[in-house]
């Protein structure tokens, strides 16, 4: 009588572990971290389009959100200056596969806190396509301050991307929305796009090594606002 | 955007009858000019959606023009007489316009630039290994060449062979300038390399342009082969988010190794698997796409073993499911994980892929009977690779069918047999 009392509080246990552990790890393994700032949506906005940059020094994120950074490095696109500050555009590939399509962490812990949060024992039997898909980083650094604000654009590559799509406006750095149809942050894997939202974080970087342009033009248009 | 990136864009598109912006010369400065089959009234009147610039005449009566020589591999200022000439500002830019005698504006070029490199490098002529457009000139390499006296020598291209490509461009434009030249590409090295011929095994980009937003994507090239006297490649459909569908209608483009103008090797699909949709749930029976490919292709797999030798494997049949026993071993190559091998253990494997999204459509994908190759370790990227059985030889090789995706028990292939065209990988 005792054993059988043992053996249902045993399975009891068995059960509520089994049933527990896929929150626990949703937890541990879709959770990214980071400083998130909103800056808000998309609003007509006016500034200056600067030329494109130049930077041969090296981007160092400190304590930054775990992105799965694609080929290549970051690379300057824009650089200029706005609210009386040098900002400097960088971009750089962020890899990301289905079905979470997200850029962030490994491909093993994306997949992992897929599974957690679908349950384990569906996962085994899900196809996974082996396709990598490319999500552009999009980082405005506070070139005198060194700070960056680091955003996701989502289904756009870094080859899309060039000088003539930031505006250097009154408050910041500016996306022209149209471009890109997803830009912003994630709090854990696979969980709600912030868009207008990026990661704020401390850099390293090399200002004797950036070559900044100059204006191009004045422009007034619907964008985003990046840094 | 600059003001005569503008206009080289509406003569790309043979809206304008310019050249591209060339570097040109007065003699003491250099500067960016158009050379035009027109005056400037037709610019002006493309130009005046977002663009007004100040325009003023130059009298100039001739230009120097810095071209090219492929085949002795020098720059030289070309002269050229001006009929009228413009100068254009706006936004702090400054662009001239010079009439001249042109035989080709950049649109005329770039047409027949299309039809000229479909017809040397895919249906006619052998050892033709790039065409392009320079000014009004096509320049055509080829890997015929005379022999080079010493190491150092630039090898030239057989007279005989530049002879046969210059007759049979002015046979389909006697207007046009052609220059040949000697070009072999060195042999690869690695699957992230460019090929041409385009083979299996390789690095491919994907872009496909979807509402509102375009996906970019890396997988591997299948096999290459014919559906009729049509060339084609293959690779997994789910590469180009499964574009081509009547709820996913839009074009996909293919690059290798990747994307840039002049690597497009494909835009235009030929084929896909047979679908139906129920409710939100494409139902598929393999995960392949055929491209009618644009550029050269051989019948074979790079580096099909783990070892570096072969170069190549020969695609020398075409295989069924039940071709391939179960139990039997059948190989992959592909550019994130290389060669890796596995046992068939089912032709009759159903899988669903969840979450796939395609603009604002978010849908499952259900697989249905496909094989199942178990141990056969396969990663991102690695999508596409084509899966062959080694036909008595390592540089022989069987086409089986194309890598789809994984589970945590092994890979999941389609059987290019699956598909709704023959297609012939040994050709």
């Amino acid at each position: 009588m005792k054993i059988k009392k043992h053996l249902k509080r045993f399975l009891f246990l068995l059960v509520f572990v089994f049933l527990a552990l896929p929150f626990l790890a949703a937890l541990w393994f879709c959770h990214i971290g980071g400083d998130i700032v909103c800056f808000g949506g998309a609003a007509e906005v006016t500034g200056s389009v600067w030329g494109p940059c130049n930077y041969t020094g090296t981007v160092e994120i400190i304590d930054g959100p775990p992105i799965d950074w694609g080929r290549g490095d970051f690379e300057c696109v824009a650089a200029g200056r706005a609210d009386g500050k040098t900002y400097a555009v960088f971009i750089r590939e962020a890899w990301a596969d289905y079905p979470t399509g997200d850029p962030f962490k490994s491909v093993a812990e994306r997949d992992l806190c897929f599974c957690a949060k679908i349950w384990i024992v569906p996962c085994i039997f899900i196809v996974k396509p082996l396709v990598l898909i490319a999500h552009s980083g999009i980082f405005v650094v506070d070139v005198e301050e060194g700070v960056g604000y680091l955003s996701i654009g989502y289904w756009i590559t870094p080859f899309e991307l060039n000088h003539s799509h930031f505006i250097f406006g009154g408050n910041g750095v500016y996306l022209v929305d149209g471009l890109v149809a997803e830009v912003g942050v994630k709090r854990e894997i696979g969980g709600p796009l912030l868009k207008g939202c990026a990661y704020r974080v401390k850099i390293r970087l090399e200002p004797e090594k950036l070559t900044i342009s100059q204006p191009l033009y004045n422009a007034t248009a619907k964008a985003v606002r990046v840094g | 955007m600059t003001l005569y990136s503008k206009m080289a864009a509406f003569s790309h598109h043979d809206v304008l009858k310019t050249t591209e912006p060339l570097t040109c010369s007065d003699g003491v400065h250099n500067f960016t000019c158009l050379l035009s089959k027109t005056d400037i009234t037709p610019v002006l009147r493309e130009l005046k959606i977002g663009v007004a610039p100040e325009v003023s005449p130059v009298a100039r009566r001739w230009v120097l023009v810095l071209d090219f020589n492929y085949t002795d591999g020098t720059w030289h200022w070309r002269n050229v007489t001006v009929v009228r000439g413009w100068e254009l500002k706006w936004n702090n830019q400054t662009t001239y316009v010079f009439q001249t005698q042109i035989k080709k504006s950049l649109g005329e070029m770039v047409k027949m630039q299309k039809e000229v490199s479909w017809r040397l490098l895919v249906e006619e002529l052998k050892g033709v290994t790039g065409v392009g457009v320079v000014l009004d000139k096509i320049i055509v390499t080829t890997e015929n060449a005379t022999a080079a006296q010493d190491a150092h020598q630039k090898k030239a291209a057989d007279p005989a062979a530049a002879k046969r490509i210059k007759r049979f461009i002015k046979s389909i434009d006697p207007e046009v300038e052609v220059e040949v030249s000697h070009g072999k590409p060195e042999p690869a090295q690695s699957r992230y390399d460019r090929f041409r011929p385009v083979v299996g095994g390789i690095k491919i980009d994907w872009v496909v342009h979807r509402p509102s937003y375009g996906i970019t994507s890396n997988c591997t090239l299948g096999f290459t082969g014919v559906v009729g006297d049509t060339p084609v490649v293959l690779t997994a459909w789910h590469c180009i988010a499964w574009t081509g569908t009547d709820r996913t209608r839009r074009r996909a483009e293919l690059y290798q190794p990747e994307r840039d103008s002049w690597n497009l090797i494909a835009d235009s699909i030929q084929a896909t698997c047979n679908y139906f949709w129920i409710f939100d749930n494409l139902v598929t029976s393999c995960d392949i796409v055929v491209m009618r490919s644009m550029v050269p292709r051989e019948p074979r797999v790079f580096r099909p073993t783990e070892s570096s030798t072969p170069q190549y494997g020969q695609v020398v049949r075409r295989l069924c499911p039940y071709d391939v026993w179960l139990f039997s071993e059948l190989a992959k190559a592909g550019i994130t994980t290389d060669v890796t091998r596995g046992t068939v253990i089912s032709h009759c494997f159903s899988g669903i892929a969840i979450g796939q999204s395609w603009g604002n459509l978010t849908f499952n994908v259900v697989l249905l009977c496909n094989s199942f190759v178990a141990g056969m370790r396969a990663d991102e990227g690695d999508s596409g690779s084509p899966v062959y059985r080694f036909e008595g030889s390592n540089d022989k090789l069987g086409a089986f069918g194309i890598v789809s995706g994984v589970n945590l028990l092994g890979t999941i292939v389609s059987p290019i047999c699956y598909l709704p065209v023959s297609v012939d990988p040994t050709r």
